[in-house]
This record gives structure tokens, sequence and C-alpha cells, in this order.
């Protein structure tokens, strides 16, 4: 029983973790294309920051964490805690 | 200690030319203010520059442009100019504000563990948004702007006699003031999509040491 529990929350894990990387590439493909970005010496492009979430590597981590952290504070309030 | 203020101004990529020209502002408000100004621009921001500087004209303010890791403070090229656990104490005695990423999570600490007065910095990345249509133009480019002047607040703050914890104040206020001009409706749709960031750089902004130094 166990076993099955773990299997499904795992399963669950990874489809919230697919939501999140469908919301943030829906965020940034929808942001102007005159925006570039510069972080940890390097800049990047709109394209270059979809390619990098969409694969999933470490940069395109980063960006996630990024926009979800923001949307999570947005969420809570915190812009009003100020 | 001398009412000198060190700045490293590396332009060996795109963002390090973007804080070169926006540090200008800086360096006004030290004339203004008759303070002596060591400015490490470009190529001069390198080790062996820094280090001499440092020793011989003894700054009480050193401003960071640069980037960084959590144990690396850099210069022109990249070369470390400050190092977690090997040279961090060459800032004895200063009010250090760092641009760099990281660098407040493990070097800033280190720093003040090892008697810098005052450290601000960053304990994530510290990103900047920009126009790539305005690359050329930096002073001039709106999202670039939204990131940059409030950071230039705290060593223009601290040139103005402020102590740090009211330049770190002015800073996060005037972020937070971008911050909600970039969600309203009179934001452009490159400076709405850059406020996450801004967000970011706002929170992981942290001020360590001795919150009453002053210049």
């Amino acid at each position: 029983m166990n076993a099955i529990r773990k299997h499904i929350v795992s399963d669950s894990d990874k489809n919230v973790q697919e939501d999140i990387k469908k919301l943030v590439l829906a965020r940034i493909k929808a942001a102007s294309d005159d925006l570039n970005i510069s972080i940890d010496s390097t800049e990047y492009t709109k394209e270059e920051i979809l390619k990098s979430v969409e694969k999933g590597d470490e940069l395109g981590q980063e960006f996630i964490e990024i926009q979800m952290e923001y949307l999570r504070d947005m969420a809570e309030g915190k812009i009003y805690q100020e | 200690m001398s009412r000198a203020i060190l700045i490293t101004r590396p332009n060996h990529d795109l963002i390090t030319t973007y804080l070169f020209h926006w540090s200008g502002f800086v360096i006004k408000e030290a004339q203004k203010k008759s303070v002596k100004i060591l400015d490490l621009r470009g190529k001069k921001a390198n080790n062996k520059t820094f280090s001499n500087y440092i020793v011989k004209h003894e700054p009480l303010l050193v401003f960071f442009n640069g980037h960084g890791n959590t144990d690396t403070i850099m210069g022109y090229d990249n070369e470390p100019l400050v190092e977690a656990h090997k040279n961090e104490r060459v800032l004895i005695k200063k009010i250090v504000y760092a641009r760099s990423c990281d660098a407040a999570s493990n070097v800033g600490e280190l720093c003040i563990k090892s008697g810098t007065l005052a450290f601000i910095g960053y304990t994530k990345k510290f990103a900047v948004g920009y126009s790539p249509s305005k690359t050329t133009t930096p002073l001039y480019d709106p999202v670039a702007r939204l990131f940059i002047e409030p950071s230039n607040l705290i060593p223009i703050s601290l040139l103005k006699g402020n102590i740090v914890s009211e330049a770190f104040r002015k800073s996060q206020e005037a972020m937070m003031r971008n911050f909600r001009f970039m969600l309203s409706t009179k934001a452009s749709e490159s400076q709405k999509d850059a406020a996450p960031y801004l967000w970011i750089n706002r929170k992981y902004q942290v001020l360590l040491g001795d919150k009453e130094a002053y210049c």
C-alpha cells in the first residue's frame, strides 16, 4: 500500500512540475520581444529563456524559480505587506 | 581610513558596460561632495590595481560593479578581486556595496566576520532587465533604468552622509516604487514583464554588519 501511495505522490509531483513549467513557458511566451535579461554574467533573449525552460536545464530551472517565487509572493499579498 | 570611494567599473560585456555608464551618476555625486574618487574603470578593474589602490589609499567606501558568485567578487574579464578564505580581509573597516550576484551569501558574511564595517549585496543572482533595442544607449534604456537607478541610490546615499541602514532603506523603497510602476498601466510591455526580476533583486538585497556605519 505504501509503495502504491509513493507511486501516486511521485506521479502527482511530476504533474505539478509539468504544470509549473507550462505556466512559466506561457508567461515568457507572452512577454515582450523587447526584453532581455542579464543574469549570472550572461545575457538571455526571450527565445533562449524559452529553450532553457523547455529543456529544464539549470538556467531554465533558475527562471522557473524566479517566476514561481514572484507569483507565490504576489498571491500571498507580499506587495501589500511592505 | 580616508574619505574616498573606490569604484570598480569593468566593461568587458554588455551588462558590465551598462553598469559602467550608470555608475557615472555615482561618480558625479562623489565629485559634488569632494570625495576622492578611485575609479578602476575598464581593464583597471584587475586584482593587482585593486589591491594596490586599497592599500595605498584606504578608501572607506568600496563599490563593486562586476560579476560574482557566493565566493568571489570579480573585476574585468571576471578576474577575482575578492575571494572567500583568501583575501576578504582587504575590506577591513570599509563599507562595501557589491552589485554582484550572490556575493552577500558567503563572501559578504566572511568580510563582516573579518572586520568589514558593513556589506550590502545580494544573496541570490542580481538580474538586470534591459531593452535589446537600447544597448547602444544604456543610459536611455527604460527597462534597465528601473533596475539600476534604485541600486545607485546605495552609494549615492552613503556619499551624502547617510548611515548604511538609511541607504539600504532608500534603495528598497525606490525598488518598490519602480515595481509598482511596472505593474501599472503606465508601464510598457517590456517594463511590465521585467517586474518579477526586480522583485527578486529587492527581496534578496541584504545589509550585513553595522547598520549605523557611515562614510
